[in-house]
């Protein structure tokens, strides 16, 4: 395929959590500056040549604050390109991608790509009245709950996959999540303790769900052939992809799979030439858990209706045959629309670097072919998703 | 006269108060129970099930209907016509006379009257008349007692039908005893036993005895008395008074089960009592409200086809409600946080755009793959194949669960939590997507059957979207 290579080169992420101290534009440019203090050789500003934007819900603190001037205002960078995308839940990771096909086309050299969302400025009640404007009459009573939660009852009922076998999921997320000091949440949970938390949406109890988090994340990428200019260990973009699917859950033909994921992975494992086999490490889209049951199955780490299983295998922990959500995940971490594909990004850039900023060295995961995959699934419908393959092989 | 009854429909809401529960709340004592419309029901919802349930009844079609004539006091609209949303819903054409009755419980007799007029003109050669009332008691005021909810459909039309209509009588004076200003939201009532002797009593019996007396018939003619009831005693009295035997009101008494259903009751009781009633016999029918009576005169004639959901369905399955969830009901008791906001008001052009496709509803039948999309304006291509050419099909009511949801934590203005989200395939095959209603949390299960039905989704700017939620079948419990 032809595009030019793109790497990583730096990486930052400030703390996720309920920041009511914090504007939209402290946690912009707190990320911004961890990012560039993340160049190993350091970077001027005045390098970066374009940036984009990730942002789900520019209005959510109160006021519109949309377009990618938001971006480059506060930060310091008026003057240069800045695009805003906005493409439901995999927005930070389409901003990526977007970016990286700036650089990889050949116009940028370096680029920023930085994910953002002030979501508890809004009260609770705020956000799921966003929900009741989606189509009066198809999508009434829509919430992301119900957009997840069919597929858990179908899922339970065609492969007898249990309550339990999701709980496991947030047991091992918000393990993980206690490693991780840039997490939302910083406690362990049972079984027992998901089991019975308040029902949110049947079959989905509280602590089956993400929380709503302020957050923010930022990358530097650049050509390849010059990554080595501002670090020794640049992690390298092998392969990404995109898929859709119809709109509307009544059009779709299996609630047992998202298949915009299964498009998106097909066409990110087909560009990097990988396999399943050849990844070490995942990050991808546990908004509730059975989402990440659903994901690993349709990224190809088990058959259809197994993921449940190889959950309560403990294939899927840390130290298990592979890691998935290692940072926490959505679930623990926090789930900040736009910033939570690039906060991915930013944690499998220091596994593949093997430098996670933790005192703790069980959250380092085992290597062993050195690529990473990350994703995200969301948008209306549930309907795209975003793919992408990192890896520390040039 | 040639206007015949060829088909009639009933519908009653799920839920009923026992009396007794309203006497719990404020003294005194209570018997029976009224039939009270759910959260997410009204007349207008009402009006759709007995209307759909007495086109099938009478076998004529859709676009077969020339007029549509509704009578209720209960309408949630001082300017809006309630008859566009029905229309749409039953798939109506918009050549056709359509006329609101209200401002009495005696609207849907003044409606018969003009369909039957309008049949035996020529003018209209099939009418759809209905009767549908959620009727709105000030809480414990004497009429809380009594009010019910119902509706109650007639396609009316050259016979012989069901039953032959061979004569009407009206008797109206300035008598006032009920009444209900535009700027109030409840009934009131003058003196109970003023109302029932010098109102109810007189113009009842008067309407009877000048129609009796047209005709040149007796009571011992009819072998059906049906009079409408205010109250559990009046009408007996009245049927007393009047020389009719207990055998004779018998089979139209549903004060007991239903209430005081305002509009809809006089055609509720006929109902009732044409199920049970065999060829040839007489029935004499007589409505009240606010100082006027409509008396007429049926022969029956045939029995019609069979219906979906028969009279006795509805009043077989049921669920009981308390006092708290009743006045939730009627709006007396809510949350006063503002509800969310739609995307768009009810309003919207979109929501004129799709009304009657997503109301009845309708599908767009890809002609090269076969997969119905839905809905049909939102589909120009096919959003399987990429195909153009469609065939526009009615998509069945009845399916089952596929899947679903249930939503505990709402945004403010759902007023039933937790809500379901059903994803069922229909009876063609057709996945579709609803809100589930009037369904308790353990009995929502994979391939449990479903049918869709109009409900009220939400109201903005004080105007309702209506759109269809499914339930589980009524059946009898």
């Amino acid at each position: 395929m032809g595009w030019n290579r793109v790497a990583v080169v730096g990486a930052g992420i400030i703390k996720f959590g309920e920041l009511f101290e914090k504007s939209a534009e402290e946690m912009i440019e707190e990320a911004y500056l961890a990012c560039l203090m993340g160049v190993d050789k350091g970077i001027q500003p005045k390098e970066i040549e374009a940036a984009w934007l990730g942002t789900c819900r520019p209005g959510l603190h109160g006021y519109q604050t949309v377009g990618g001037v938001s971006l480059v205002g506060a930060i310091g960078l008026a003057g240069i390109p800045c695009t805003h995308v906005e493409n439901g839940c995999p927005t930070g990771s389409d901003a990526f991608r977007n970016a990286v096909l700036g650089v990889a086309s050949g116009v940028y050299d370096v680029a920023l790509c930085l994910g953002y969302e002030k979501m508890r400025d809004n009260t609770t009640q705020g956000l799921l009245g966003l929900a009741a404007q989606g189509h009066p009459v198809l999508q009434r009573g829509e919430t992301a709950m119900t957009m997840f939660a069919p597929q858990a009852v179908r899922h339970m009922h065609e492969f007898g996959t249990t309550k339990e076998q999701m709980a496991m999921v947030a047991v091992k997320n918000h393990y993980n999540g206690t490693l991780d000091p840039y997490s939302h949440y910083q406690n362990l949970v049972t079984v027992e303790d998901v089991l019975k938390s308040p029902p949110v949406c049947y079959p989905l109890n509280l602590l089956d769900c993400c929380p709503q988090t302020d957050g923010a994340a930022a990358v530097i990428l650049c050509r390849s052939d010059i990554a080595h200019k501002y670090t020794d260990k640049p992690v390298y973009v092998a392969g990404f992809g995109m898929g859709t699917d119809v709109p509307y859950v009544h059009e779709k033909e299996k609630l047992t799979e998202f298949v915009a994921t299964v498009r998106a992975v097909k066409q990110a494992y087909s560009m990097s030439g990988l396999t399943p086999s050849d990844i070490d490490v995942v990050e991808c889209h546990d908004c509730f858990t059975i989402t990440e049951i659903l994901n690993i199955e349709d990224l190809g780490f088990c058959e259809k209706g197994e993921g449940g299983r190889m959950v309560e295998r403990g294939e899927t922990q840390i130290e298990g045959r592979l890691p998935v959500n290692p940072s926490g995940g959505l679930l623990t971490k926090g789930h900040p629309l736009g910033a939570s594909g690039i906060a991915q990004m930013v944690e499998l850039y220091w596994q593949l670097r093997e430098d996670v900023p933790s005192q703790d060295p069980r959250r380092q995961v085992e290597l062993r072919k050195g690529n990473a995959l990350q994703h995200n699934v969301g948008g209306r419908g549930i309907s795209n998703s975003v793919v992408t393959i990192l890896s520390r092989n040039a | 006269m040639k206007a015949s009854i060829l088909g009639y429909g009933t519908y009653l809401p799920r839920y009923r108060i026992p009396r007794e529960e309203i006497a719990r709340a404020w003294g005194g004592k209570g018997r029976g129970e009224n039939a009270v419309a759910w959260v997410n029901e009204d007349i207008i919802t009402m009006a759709i099930e007995a209307a759909h349930n007495a086109l099938t009844h009478s076998g004529v079609r859709p676009d077969e209907i020339g007029a549509i004539y509704l009578g209720t006091e209960s309408s949630p609209f001082i300017e809006l016509s309630t008859i566009g949303v029905i229309g749409a819903a039953l798939g109506l054409r918009p050549d056709i006379d359509v006329v609101d009755f209200g401002a009495s419980t005696r609207a849907a007799t003044a409606a018969l009257k003009t369909a039957t007029d309008a049949v035996c003109a020529g003018r209209i050669h099939k009418a759809l008349v209905i009767g549908s009332d959620s009727r709105q008691p000030s809480p414990g005021g004497e009429l809380e007692q009594g009010f019910g909810a119902g509706a109650a459909a007639l396609v009316i039309g050259e016979g012989p039908g069901v039953a032959q209509i061979y004569g009407s009588f009206t008797y109206a004076t300035s008598f006032r005893d009920t009444w209900r200003a535009t700027s109030e939201p409840h009934v009131r009532l003058f003196e109970p036993r003023y109302s029932r002797e010098y109102g109810y009593a007189k113009h009842v019996t008067e309407a009877v005895q000048g129609l009796l007396s047209e005709m040149g018939a007796t009571i011992p003619d009819y072998h059906h008395l049906v009079l409408y009831q205010p109250d559990e005693r009046a009408s007996r009295g009245v049927a007393r008074s009047l020389g009719a035997t207990p055998a004779q009101v018998e089979a139209a008494d549903l004060f007991p089960q239903v209430g005081d259903a305002g509009a809809a009751l006089v055609f509720l009781s006929l109902a009732a009592v044409l199920d049970v009633a065999g060829e040839g016999e007489r029935v004499l029918a007589c409505s009240y409200g606010s100082g006027a009576s409509d008396a007429f005169a049926f022969t029956v004639t045939g029995k019609g086809k069979a219906a979906a959901m028969t009279l006795d369905a509805y009043l077989k399955s049921k669920d009981y409600l308390d006092y708290t969830t009743l006045l939730k009901l009627r709006g007396l008791l809510k949350d006063p946080s503002p509800p969310a906001k739609m995307g768009l008001p009810p309003m919207s052009p979109l929501i004129s755009r799709e009304m009657s496709e997503l109301l009845r509803p309708l599908g767009a039948k890809c002609r090269r793959c076969g997969y119905v999309n839905f809905p049909p304006s939102e589909r120009r291509i096919c959003i399987r194949c990429g195909d153009t050419s469609f065939d526009t099909v009615l998509l069945p009511r009845r399916g089952q669960i596929h899947t679903f949801c249930i939503n505990f934590y709402l945004p403010a203005g759902f007023d039933e939590s937790p809500l379901p989200v059903i994803i069922a395939d229909l009876e063609d095959g057709t996945r579709h997507r609803a809100l589930g209603t009037e369904m308790k949390t353990e009995d929502v299960k994979v391939d449990r059957e479903v049918e869709l039905v109009v409900r009220r989704l939400a109201t903005e700017d004080s105007v309702n979207l209506y759109g269809n939620v499914f339930r589980f079948l009524r059946q009898a419990a």
